[in-house]
């Protein structure tokens, strides 16, 4: 049985946990892991995860396009804590993957956070901006992946990506300062995504593959996109990371 | 994110145990270690004989042998490249790290073929020392296990006598049995065969058997259907007697070629395990001999 605990910290550059004003080394945001692994027989291996990050941005910024139809740059500061679960899942005839194998792969995230919204930083907007209040939000998404190698060298794969609708509390709507319409981002809706690819490895070194996705990622637009993608790699034989 | 501090809990790194724990990456490392070894040893083998070992994954259930485990056993020569090194990284088990006692590498004691003229990603999955499947020829279970055996004594000093005299009655019985494989498989020689994987090269040494073509257009690229009709039509010229593929190998570029050319399949045992009879080292080359003595009769 496999089992891994970590605790990892680092800085404050990127979302979620954006601070602009500390741009430097030091303990600003941090994480704890727990991974357990283990084979089912042969053929079977596993493993699972749990991880919690937190962090506090500070003035992390977004645009956003107001009910005027202006770009607005809006700002938060507080907390965000992110959860993850993860799960892998590999299955090989005999634990030999050269001719056929499958693997599932998934994760699962829930981000809570509470603080203070910024409306219109800069005071363009037609509300005339900056304009402040209480903020909190708890969204969760998973993706969930198959991947079959049907042949040597030959895979097809399927994965379905989702956010649920965000449950927030927007004290600039919730009081009446702002209309919802004045901040369409934060509105709910549900992103998803469905791809399918097929790819053909001539060599360990070499990778053709056709992507085909369904991206409905922005609320009202479908957009169907197709991929070519030829990977390579130079250099020395990376290891397999499970 | 950059990680500024990265701290591994390793629960499994308790003090060893009475008996020496060998992680061995193949079968026939596991079983060597096992004869020198007996009772004062607790070996865990990484792979059975029907996984290619090119093509392994760093498994969590690996990663947690490798951290409690004294003696790293490994063939070296790049054959376990693709997933050794992170198993030993993960591991966060010191004894075994490349340059530590407690890491072995068994192709170092032996002398290595097919080194190559140039390194070229263009010729396949090339190693850079040479041919890395050195386990089809026993005469190299000689020259690993006398450098094994001191390796053991080194780790494990107390049960230095045990390791000694289990060795030099294993050699012993090895030498005898080496005398009886070469009387049997005298007819082998300059026999010409085809095979799957360049993975013969150190038994048809010791045999004198001749290869005239692998179904792999390169090491480590799968066959393709015009490389096949290729090695067809050269068949017809170079006479072989049979294809060989090893227990790990697809069935079906071996079973293609057989059908086309009216050749005998031979499938090989390649290491411990890979066929009912290759039950340990000994019974490995007794069923190897056997098998390839059946296409002449």
């Amino acid at each position: 049985m496999f089992l891994e605990l970590g605790a990892e910290f680092g800085r404050a550059r990127s979302f979620p946990a954006n601070d602009a004003e500390r741009n430097k080394n030091g303990l600003m945001s941090g994480s704890l892991f727990a991974h357990v692994g283990d084979d089912v027989g042969i053929a079977n291996s596993w493993r699972a995860g749990a991880s919690w990050f937190a962090s506090e941005p500070r003035d992390r910024t977004y645009d956003d396009v107001d009910s005027s139809n202006t770009l607005v740059t809006n700002s938060f500061s507080g907390r965000s804590n992110t959860t993850v679960l993860d799960f892998v899942w590999k299955w090989a005839p005999e634990g030999n993957a050269t001719e056929r194998n499958f693997k599932f792969q998934g994760e699962w995230f829930r981000r809570h956070e509470s603080g203070r919204l910024t409306y219109d930083i800069d005071g363009v907007g037609a509300p005339g901006g900056p304009l402040s209040d209480s903020f909190s939000s708890t969204q969760t998404g998973f993706y969930a992946q198959g991947v079959w190698q049907f042949m040597p060298a030959w895979r097809v794969g399927y994965r379905y990506d989702q956010l649920e609708n965000a449950n927030t509390a927007i004290g600039l709507v919730d009081r009446g300062t702002l209309a919802a319409s004045d901040l369409p981002i934060l509105r709910g809706y549900t992103p998803q995504r469905n791809t399918a690819m097929l790819d053909w490895s001539p060599s360990e070194f070499s990778r053709i593959r056709l992507q085909l996705a369904r991206d409905q990622t922005r609320p009202g637009v479908t957009d169907d996109q197709v991929w070519v993608h030829y990977i390579m790699s130079l250099g020395a034989h990376g290891a397999h990371k499970f | 994110m950059k990680r500024a501090l990265l701290i591994l809990l390793a629960l499994a790194a308790m003090p060893a145990a009475a008996a020496l724990k060998v992680f061995a990456t193949v079968p026939e490392w596991g079983a060597l270690a096992q004869e020198i070894g007996g009772d004062q040893v607790q070996v865990f083998t990484a792979t059975t004989a029907l996984q290619d070992a090119h093509r392994i994954d760093a498994k969590p259930s690996l990663i947690a042998r490798a951290r409690s485990a004294d003696l790293l056993l490994a063939t070296g020569a790049e054959l376990e490249t693709g997933w050794l090194p992170v198993v030993q990284r993960e591991a966060g088990n010191s004894r075994i790290q490349s340059g530590q006692a407690g890491y072995f590498e068994a192709a170092r004691y032996v002398a290595m073929l097919d080194i190559p003229a140039r390194l070229d990603r263009a010729d396949g999955d090339v190693h850079a020392g040479g041919n890395p499947h050195i386990q089809p020829d026993p005469r190299n279970f000689l020259k690993v296990g006398e450098a094994l055996v001191q390796r053991m004594k080194e780790l494990d000093p107390v049960n230095a006598a045990g390791y000694d005299s289990r060795w030099r009655a294993f050699a012993e019985r090895w030498r005898a049995n080496l005398l009886r494989w070469e009387k049997a498989a005298a007819p082998l020689k300059g026999v010409a065969v085809i095979t799957q994987h360049k993975a013969w090269t150190y038994l048809f040494d010791w045999l004198g058997m001749r290869e005239v073509g692998t179904l792999e257009p390169k090491p480590g690229v799968e066959p393709t259907v015009a490389h096949l009709a290729q090695v067809r039509q050269q068949a017809a010229s170079s006479h072989p007697r049979m294809v060989i593929r090893a227990a790990y190998n697809s069935a079906r570029p071996a079973e293609w070629l057989s059908a086309e050319a009216k050749l005998p399949i031979v499938v090989l045992p390649f290491t411990v395990g890979g066929t009912p009879e290759a039950k340990d080292l000994t019974s490995l080359f007794d069923d190897t001999v056997a098998r390839l003595l059946v296409p002449l009769k």
